[in-house]
């Protein structure tokens, strides 16, 4: 009863900050809201006894959201974080494409028959949802968060060809940029 | 009213020292200490605004404007000499703690906050060299901007001109973002937003087209040189360019003694410095071995403190290499301070500018406070000599 | 020591005793800066309750074009991210949530404080707050993965995400004597989230008081008695992870871990006496460059000795 009372509320807060996304004016709002979609959505793991999904959920969204809150400050200028602004583009296909994946998900949802659960949970969960990652796909996933890490590296090395740093020295004392605009 | 006298005991006063008082300003802050009472941050933390001196017309400006931003209950008061301070505290307790005055004062207050400062374009930022060695962007020359005397207060007012959200008129599809602002275009709320600089945008240090923000510095803020109004222009946090002038007191004012120059002068910077550079328990203490050289005495514990300031390997890292000058940098100041070594030298406000040009907002407040501006030694200089 | 789950109806109670000891924090700063002043320690232990007061009669106030719901949300967020920190603490032999992931849930719990902490920056619209957001973003991208490496040698160590599991792997020895490096950091981390001593930049009088500039009445109150909240969820989870919880000779659990929180406490409140403040753009260099390798070796340490036990 109070667990079918608690999922409603999260469902709704989940459904209704994910609309707010879109209907917000402001890339503040815009952003926490889709950081407390996500909470509501990993609160809600959190009553189907998946503790260690539901809370890393929440860690991982959050720390997204706010990391998010500085790069749109800083790849977009201030303007767009600052001013009112739309925070829809390209209505029409958008809306095609989601109400299109909305109707395949829903469908697919309803339509599959569904297996009837097997066996009981484990007793540790945390312990066996890492043994099911790590046991056999350790090696992938040794591999690829070193190629993630790099990538991301990477991705702002090209976004910023010319850092602070590069420009005015380690100690940002800014005898390179004064210099420049002297010559 | 138990609950009124409970909160007096945590008074907290935002003292604005006008050029040549500082005399006055560190009797009120030993005052405030000795009455268990605290030095407010900010016009929003304060409950008692304390002008110490007699400011000049644009000074008073900005001072209106930072009252208009106390919270309340407030109660304000001006004093001019260094006997004067209890007597005047006193009475600006009692009027913080009357009741009736207090609630017609919050009666007779706009309900909304009014937009303050239009930083922007109110100081003909046209000069944008910079190596500010001009000589016209450093001295005083008030016709710059006449007139404008609503224009400059205290940072730390809610009304910097950044926006974010009216929430109305979201229709706008302004998502590429940074071509068609201007600084001139109307705001939601009639206040200047931060724009895409156009003839502002200066190339930016980290390569991101950041959008230009003008802030003014002071001249009321605490821990600031007295009366020294500072515009910068922010590109993000880094200040990409910076002006300087000072704030005159009012004519024919006779100021205090001055305190620059005196041993005491020197634990006052050695206190502000401490304070900005988040250290409380030092500057409190430093402030304290001031008082004791005001007041004539030859404090035991400043050479205790000495060594405890000097032997910060925490402080020396986070001083290192600021405002580097010919002689040293902040930290080798605050070394000679303590150990009232090395001349005196006045820095110009020119260099002041340039000084900070490059640096983050708050790296700036640090070097502002390890040159020890003697902002009221300007005031007997003739305008215009030095240009 | 079995921990058991005390029903819905004690949350209160724990808020209660989370705000007292908070209060009891906030005092012994009073007279610390009070014994600084020269004056005396009554009217510096008096200091929370004093302001407390002040700031209830003081009116809030609004800034020009402020996003007053985030400013709120943020405000809040300090307070409520701190109760719900201690939740999954046990006091003793009871616990309000006995999560079997609690150590996860404290480190998501320290992350909301990033949004808190930002969302107060952002909100009042003013130049001086948003640049304390931003720097308290900053500087928890320095200590927060240390943080997480260092929340992992006692969930090793203990074979286990639970915090009742992590007291009763220290009945023998306390972690903090084989983890010394991640108790370090563990204790700064701490002052990191808590905005507080060495880490309170974003609040620091280089920004003119950062997130706090434009905060009165009831919303300074709110962020101020966050931050203090937050130090003692840190120390009381300390206590928890590293200084062994409830064990200890004669006196009963719970006392044992309200001891050791309020020693940790203290220290972390003297904290700020001793240290300035560090500026966050130098922060980052040591904290990536030292704290994380040795951090990482510490938790290669406690692996290894795991498996070698084992």
């Amino acid at each position: 009863m109070l667990t079918g009372i608690v999922f409603w509320v999260l469902a709704v807060v989940a459904v209704a900050a994910g609309v707010a996304v879109f209907r917000v004016d402001s890339m503040a709002r815009a952003t926490y809201a889709l950081a407390a979609s996500f909470i509501a959505v990993g609160l809600v793991l959190l009553l189907v006894d998946l503790e260690f999904l539901g809370v890393i959920t929440v860690l991982m969204m959050t720390m997204e959201m706010a990391v998010m809150g500085i790069y749109m400050i800083m790849f977009m200028g201030m303007n767009p974080a600052l001013m009112p602004m739309s925070m829809v583009h390209g209505k029409r296909p958008a809306l095609a494409v989601s109400l299109g994946t909305f109707v395949v998900l829903a469908a697919g949802a309803l339509l599959v028959p569904w297996p009837t659960r097997r066996g009981a949970p484990a007793a540790g969960l945390v312990t066996s949802l890492g043994e099911a990652i790590m046991e056999s796909k350790m090696l992938v996933m040794m591999t690829v968060s070193p190629v993630l890490f790099a990538t991301i590296v990477a991705a702002l090395v090209l976004a910023l060809p010319r850092g602070r740093y590069d420009r005015l020295g380690d100690d940002l004392k800014g005898t390179a940029l004064r210099g420049g605009s002297r010559r | 009213m138990d609950l009124t006298r409970l909160a007096a005991r945590r008074t907290a006063v935002l003292a604005v020292e006008v050029p040549g008082w500082s005399r006055t300003r560190c009797a009120l802050e030993q005052d405030v200490r000795a009455r268990g009472w605290r030095l407010a941050g900010s016009p929003a933390d304060a409950d008692l605004l304390v002008v110490c001196g007699r400011p000049g017309a644009r000074l008073t400006a900005a001072v209106d404007h930072v009252w208009s931003q106390l919270p309340g209950p407030r109660a304000r008061a001006e004093v001019t000499t260094a006997d004067d301070v209890p007597a005047v505290l006193d009475g600006a307790a009692a009027e913080l703690a009357d009741g009736a005055a207090q609630r017609r004062d919050a009666a007779g207050r706009p309900a909304d906050p009014e937009p303050g400062t239009t930083a922007a374009g109110d100081d003909g930022m046209g000069d944008m060299d910079m190596d500010g060695d001009s000589g016209h962007s450093g001295d005083m020359d008030m016709d710059d901007d006449p007139g404008d005397a609503d224009g400059d207060h205290a940072s730390g007012d809610g009304d910097m001109d950044m926006d974010d959200d009216s929430g109305e008129g979201g229709g706008d599809d302004s998502g590429d973002g940074d071509m068609d602002m201007d600084m001139d275009m109307p705001m939601p709320a009639g206040i200047g937003l931060a724009g895409a600089g156009g003839d502002d945008q200066l190339p930016d240090p980290d390569g991101l087209d950041m959008d230009v923000l003008h802030v003014p510095l002071g001249p009321v803020l605490p821990h600031w040189p007295a009366g020294l109004l500072l515009h910068t222009t922010l590109q993000g946090d880094l200040v990409v360019a910076a002006r300087a002038e000072v704030l005159l007191p009012a004519d024919d004012a006779p100021p205090d003694p001055p305190v620059h120059g005196t041993p005491a002068g020197r634990w006052d910077a050695v206190a502000t410095l401490l304070v900005l550079a988040g250290w409380d328990d030092a500057a409190v203490r430093a402030a304290r071995v001031r008082d004791g050289l005001l007041a004539g005495g030859q404090p035991p514990e400043a050479e205790r403190l000495t060594r405890r300031i000097t032997r910060s390997r925490l402080l020396r890292w986070s001083l290192r290499g600021l405002g580097r000058l010919p002689e040293g940098d902040a930290h080798d100041r605050l070394r000679h301070w303590l150990t009232g070594t090395g001349q005196r030298r006045s820095t110009e406000l020119s260099a002041v500018a340039e000084l900070v040009t490059g640096l983050d907002l708050a790296t700036a407040r640090l070097v502002v406070a390890s040159l020890d501006l003697d902002t009221a030694d300007r005031v007997t200089v003739p305008v215009g000599a030095g240009s | 020591m079995t921990v058991t789950e005390v029903s819905v109806g004690w949350v209160p109670v724990a808020a209660a005793l989370l705000l007292l000891v908070a209060a009891a924090a906030a005092s012994l700063d009073g007279a610390l800066a009070a014994r600084s002043a020269g004056q005396p320690l009554g009217g510096g232990l008096l200091a929370p309750v004093a302001e407390t007061a002040r700031l209830f009669g003081q009116r809030r106030r609004t800034t020009v074009a402020a996003d007053l719901p985030l400013q709120r949300i943020g405000g809040a967020g300090l307070l409520t991210a701190a109760l719900l920190m201690i939740a999954v603490v046990p006091f003793g032999r009871w616990t309000v949530a006995d999560l079997t992931v609690g150590v996860v849930w404290f480190n998501a719990m320290d992350v909301l404080v990033w949004a808190a902490v930002w969302l107060a920056g952002w909100g009042p619209n003013s130049a001086h707050a948003l640049v304390g957001g931003y720097r308290c973003l900053a500087q928890a991208l320095s200590y927060e993965l240390p943080l997480m490496f260092a929340l992992t040698a006692p969930a090793v160590a203990a074979g286990s995400l639970r915090l009742g599991d992590v007291v009763a792997a220290q009945s023998g020895l306390w972690f903090v004597v084989w983890m010394p490096v991640a108790f370090a950091v563990f204790c700064v981390a701490v002052a990191g989230f808590s905005v507080w001593g060495p880490l309170s930049a974003p609040t620091g009088a280089t920004t003119a008081g950062g997130v706090l500039v434009e905060a009165s009445g009831v919303d300074r109150w709110l962020l101020s008695t966050g931050r203090y909240a937050l130090l003692t969820a840190g120390a009381a989870f300390g206590a928890t992870a590293f200084l062994g919880g409830g064990h200890g000779p004669l006196l009963p659990a719970w006392l044992w871990l309200l001891v050791k929180t309020a020693g940790l406490l203290a220290a972390l409140v003297a904290l700020r006496r001793v240290l300035p403040v560090i500026r966050p753009e130098q922060f980052a260099a040591p904290a990536w460059l030292v704290a994380l390798p040795l951090v990482l070796l510490q938790v290669l340490v406690v692996s290894v000795v795991v498996v070698v036990q084992a």
